[in-house]
């Protein structure tokens, strides 16, 4: 059968799709379910470390905050009293002027009355060209500090080797005693005898 | 308190049972519509999401003074609506040969098309014309409604409407022969 049939495919078109259904596929949901309740990110989690969270008795807090103010305060005690060390530290001179370079060095004494029969070696310390050294940390106790100029330098010719302070020998040379403070000493170098070579 | 005011208690308490049991309730007669609207089923069940997304951001706005379904659809198709107008512009710069206009087809040639021909039929319509064609023919709204809808002036609906059933025609004619 012909007919024009305009209406013809509108009704066809019609009932066949009024009550048109079709499953969709499960996807659809389960992209929904997450648009709609969007889990946390990895990296938004976070966990908040607190005392109360790590140990949420009261009273082992207060054992815990106590034995670390206990080691804290014993740390503090073994800071202190180990650090008693002093420092001794000047300039040297040679005549006027401050030496440019050379070795500062400290003997510890262990007899004052017989300081040169008892003496040992402590350290050695660059002399910089501001004629400074420093002998930082330094124990309590007697020491005899001795300067010696920069070999073949301009000092060296007119000046010689000197104890704290002026003294040509260790054992007239004035003893330095380190207690609780740091000693401030500077050194002036002796003249050489120009008649003895 | 009736099943369907608990249902949408339910989702708009967010609670995902009651959002999953609407989406069901509801999903396969919406794909349906989705199918009509989008070239293939991947774009149907794009619209069907971003329709189910919309209609419950916007359940409160249910006021229980009509059908929920009809309500549901409605929200989808202009979610589909709106999709096909993001895809493509309604013109009018294809030319169909006059036989296509005119052309009768026979009511044998109708009778034998299954649901999945005349989906396919549908779908393979241009955006514009499948548009119309769905809002007037099977939605059953009229020429300035549609224009209203889709930004396009009365003539410019009844134009791609019968430039749908042309296309359809010329199809029909061709399977037919």
């Amino acid at each position: 059968m012909i007919m024009e049939n305009s209406d013809n495919i509108e009704h066809k078109f019609k009932t066949t799709f009024t009550d048109f259904a079709q499953d969709p596929p499960s996807r659809v949901w389960e992209n929904m379910r997450n648009e709609l309740h969007p889990g946390p990110k990895p990296e938004t989690y976070w966990m908040r470390i607190t005392g109360s969270s790590l140990f949420p008795e009261r009273r082992i807090r207060r054992y815990i905050a106590f034995a670390a103010a206990s080691v804290l305060l014993f740390m503090a005690i073994i800071y202190f009293a180990s650090n008693d060390h002093q420092s001794i530290r000047g300039h040297a001179y040679a005549g006027e002027t401050r030496l440019c370079g050379g070795m500062a060095i400290l003997f510890r004494v262990t007899d004052k009355k017989e300081p040169w029969d008892s003496v040992n070696h402590y350290r050695s310390s660059l002399i910089d060209e501001n004629g400074y050294y420093t002998f930082s940390g330094v124990a309590p106790g007697n020491y005899l500090l001795r300067i010696m100029p920069e070999e073949h330098s301009e000092a060296s010719k007119s000046f010689m080797p000197s104890w704290f302070d002026q003294h040509e020998k260790p054992d007239s040379s004035h003893v330095i005693a380190i207690s609780t403070d740091d000693i401030n000493a500077d050194v002036h170098l002796m003249v050489k005898n120009p008649f003895v070579k | 308190m009736d099943a369907e005011h608990e249902l949408i208690s339910g989702c708009l308490n967010q609670e995902p049972v009651s959002q999953e049991k609407f989406y069901r309730q509801f999903a396969a007669k919406m794909f349906g519509i989705c199918l009509r609207y989008a070239v293939n089923p991947m774009e149907a069940e794009d619209m069907l999401q971003c329709g189910f997304i919309h209609i419950f951001s916007r359940l409160h706005q249910f006021r229980f003074e009509g059908s929920l379904e009809g309500w549901v659809k409605k929200i989808i198709i202009h979610t589909a609506v709106n999709y096909c107008r993001k895809q493509a512009k309604f013109q009018l710069e294809v030319e169909l040969k006059e036989d296509c206009l005119e052309a009768t087809i026979s009511e044998d040639a109708l009778s034998v098309l299954s649901t999945k021909d005349l989906l396919a039929i549908v779908q393979g319509l241009p955006t514009g014309r499948r548009t119309v064609f769905n809002l007037y023919v099977i939605e059953g709204y009229c020429h300035r409604e549609i224009g209203e809808m889709l930004g396009i002036s009365e003539g410019t609906s009844k134009s791609q409407l019968h430039r749908a059933k042309a296309s359809i025609r010329k199809y029909l004619m061709e399977s037919e022969r």
